[in-house]
């Protein structure tokens, strides 16, 4: 076994340990700038491994001759190392967000940096997962770190209903996630991904093997929150303090969403036309009830919880993609492109908007807090527009291109399918919908004046952002728009990640 | 012959002490309930030549899990289940029919197939072959597992004490 295969898991298992260690010898004062080294530490990692990561490669030679990119149910590729940059990244703004958030936390702040840290490792794992075994330990390590964390606030009775809801539900969803595992490896004999690639011995092996197939999906569609197992999302994104509504909205779901993507890759020609349809439906019914949930909600927390749900469906549309026949004309690494396209967009708008959200005053997050925003701090109303008009798929920001990449790479494989039609009005309808929730957002923030008669005083106080907060906005807001306008860059890094779907 | 009754003694045992432990309002006779559910089910790892996995069930589960599900209960207050302090459960028609769902779309496939699958020959002992896979071949998820209860823990106990109490301007709140 090669230890340093696994050196980032490693790095971020010594980071969270190492920051509970030296909480014991910090006063009370200096807990924020754990966070801060937390964050410093994991940006470090990223940085080595985005632009150093032949230093793995090198130690690997030296201690076993021949470079090692495997090991048992886990695979260090570029597809792995993609996700695992966008993890990171998400960690880093998460711990960075948290620190400003300490104040309205309340809560002990070493243990909640450890337990961004742990849920990142699990991230870090199920990116690389080849194996059901992997999969399910790092899915439960990624669930049980966020039980916690949605439960942290526990002086509020909002944040400790979240988490019990979170905790029966997704021990639902785990259960059944395991008694699928149970039934392929019943059928195949084996925990690899790379079974499901194989005939089986007889037509009742195949029955059990399909129907462990959906359990499976139906565990992962928890995490994605794809439509019938989205109960939860609305009542745990509000009542989880932001930080973590944020890590949860974008780590958990790309998550899944990169464990969904390596088992479809695998599967066989006629599981593909099962999973086909069945993807078809989730992505029609998630797109269809986040819209139409969302419009009605004055909570912004809630508001983007629905908004993820929509979102999960635009993605569910690339997995289909993925699931095409071997050789169709619209290979699966299209899909898979504009997944990962989407998934870095969504990441950045998600933190910019979160980020924002922590600076608002006001416990309840109405959308009236919005009020006269542009007046009380022309940054962080710009910003939340830059990510809000993003996340609706207006050029020329990011989200444009990876929602249009998403809907063309659909239709391509979709083509003889007769479920295109339909599917293609409810894409569409959708993000027609999606322009009217949003920028209820917007009006919210420019001509939302009127409407807050119960906050008349404070509306024009100005707004404070700290300094390191206020860079990490402004990035955000660049990168939304700088990629949005110029995605040849990003698009060529990420030709090398798709290779494997080629 | 002999088999075939010991399996359904042993799964009504299991299937009444799941119920019951479910049921009852007092929640040590709902643990106690657990238990009897859960040496049932070493009892069926037995019948299934997992000898292994039938001796830590009563170890782990019987022993350990239980006392320790007995402590922390009888740790915290209302322990005997009044009625006024349980969350309404307006959606029971709903769950009832998805619990009736759920077992005949899982248990029908197999049940219409007939012919029960033909047992392998039993392996000699499974605590060496469990031993050996997982320090070899499955020894990072293991460590993965060990993470997770170490989260797990921090979790519980960071949850459970609450807010350090001494920030600066910020009382604790009830």
């Amino acid at each position: 076994m090669n230890v340093m295969l696994y050196s980032m898991e490693i790095a971020m298992v010594l980071s969270g340990l190492g920051i509970l260690m030296l909480d014991l010898g910090t006063p009370a004062r200096g807990k924020r700038d754990l966070g801060y080294l937390a964050a410093f530490l994991m940006s470090l990692l990223l940085l080595q491994s985005v632009f150093m990561p032949e230093v793995q490669d090198g130690f690997s030679l030296l201690s076993s001759g021949h470079s090692i990119t495997e090991g048992p149910g886990y695979k260090l590729d570029a597809f792995a190392r993609y996700f695992k940059h966008l993890f990171l990244l998400a960690a880093i703004l998460v711990l960075l967000m948290a620190v400003d958030f300490a104040g309205t936390l309340r809560a002990r702040l070493a243990e909640f940096f450890a337990l961004v840290l742990f849920a990142l490792t699990g991230m870090s794992a199920a990116a690389s997962a080849t194996n059901f075994i992997t999969l399910f330990v790092s899915i439960e390590l990624i669930t049980v770190s966020f039980y916690v964390l949605t439960s942290f606030q526990r002086g509020q009775m909002r944040s400790l209903e979240a988490g019990v809801k979170y905790l029966i539900l997704g021990a639902a969803a785990s259960a059944v996630l395991v008694y699928g595992i149970a039934l392929v490896y019943g059928a195949t004999g084996s925990m690899e991904f790379a079974a499901l690639g194989k005939a089986c011995p007889s037509a009742e092996h195949d029955h059990l093997l399909r129907l462990g197939l959906l359990l499976v999906i139906a565990g992962l569609g928890f995490k994605i929150a794809a439509f019938p197992f989205q109960i939860w999302v609305p009542d745990v994104y509000q009542g989880a303090p932001a930080p973590v509504t944020a890590f949860l909205a974008v780590g958990s779901k790309a998550a899944g969403f990169a464990l969904l993507m390596r088992l479809c890759h695998h599967l066989r020609p006629d599981l593909r036309e099962l999973t086909l349809t069945v993807l078809a439906a989730l992505a029609g019914a998630t797109i269809l009830y986040g819209s139409l949930c969302a419009l009605r909600q004055r909570n912004l927390k809630r508001l983007f919880g629905y908004a993820g749900i929509a979102s999960a469906g635009y993605l569910l549309l690339g997995l289909l993609a993925l699931n095409a026949q071997p050789g169709a004309s619209p290979s699966g690494a299209q899909g898979c492109h504009a997944m990962m396209f989407y998934l870095a967009g969504y990441l950045i708008a998600v933190m910019a908007a979160f980020t924002v959200l922590c600076h608002l005053d006001g416990e309840d997050e109405d959308l009236s807090v919005l009020a006269g925003l542009h007046a009380r701090s022309p940054l962080l109303a710009t910003v939340l527009t830059l990510s809000v008009v993003s996340m609706a798929g207006l050029p020329p920001l990011m989200g444009f291109l990876g929602k249009f990449l998403l809907l063309q790479s659909a239709f391509e494989v979709l083509s003889p399918h007769p479920a295109q039609l339909w599917l293609m009005v409810v894409a569409l309808g959708g993000v027609v919908i999606s322009l009217y929730y949003y920028f209820g957002i917007l009006r919210a923030i420019y001509w939302g004046g009127g409407i807050s008669p119960g906050r008349p005083a404070g509306e024009s106080e100005a707004i404070t952002v700290p300094p390191l907060a206020r860079l990490l906005l402004i990035a955000c807001g660049l990168i939304l728009l700088w990629v949005g306008i110029f995605p040849q860059a990003l698009l060529e890094w990420l030709g090398d990640a798709v290779a494997l779907f080629r | 012959m002999i088999e075939g009754v010991a399996f359904y003694i042993l799964s009504t045992v299991a299937v009444l002490g799941a119920l019951l432990a479910v049921s009852r309002r007092n929640l040590v006779h709902g643990v106690f309930a657990l238990l009897l559910f859960f040496a049932a089910l070493s009892g069926l790892f037995v019948m299934l030549m997992a000898d292994y996995v039938a001796a830590v069930q009563v170890l782990v589960y019987v022993g350990a899990v239980g006392i320790l599900q007995l402590f922390a209960i009888m740790l915290t207050e209302h322990v005997t289940g009044d009625d006024l302090r349980r969350l309404g459960a307006r959606g029971w028609f709903w769950g009832l029919m998805l619990a009736v769902a759920l077992p005949v779309v899982l248990l029908l496939p197999p049940l219409l197939n007939g012919e029960p699958p033909v047992p392998p020959a039993a392996p000699q002992s499974t605590a060496r072959q469990l031993g050996s896979q997982l320090m070899e071949h499955y020894v990072v998820p293991l460590e993965v597992l060990a993470l997770l209860l170490t989260g797990a823990l921090i979790g519980a106990v960071a949850v459970a004490h609450g807010p350090e109490k001494d920030p600066p301007g910020k009382d604790r709140p009830a």
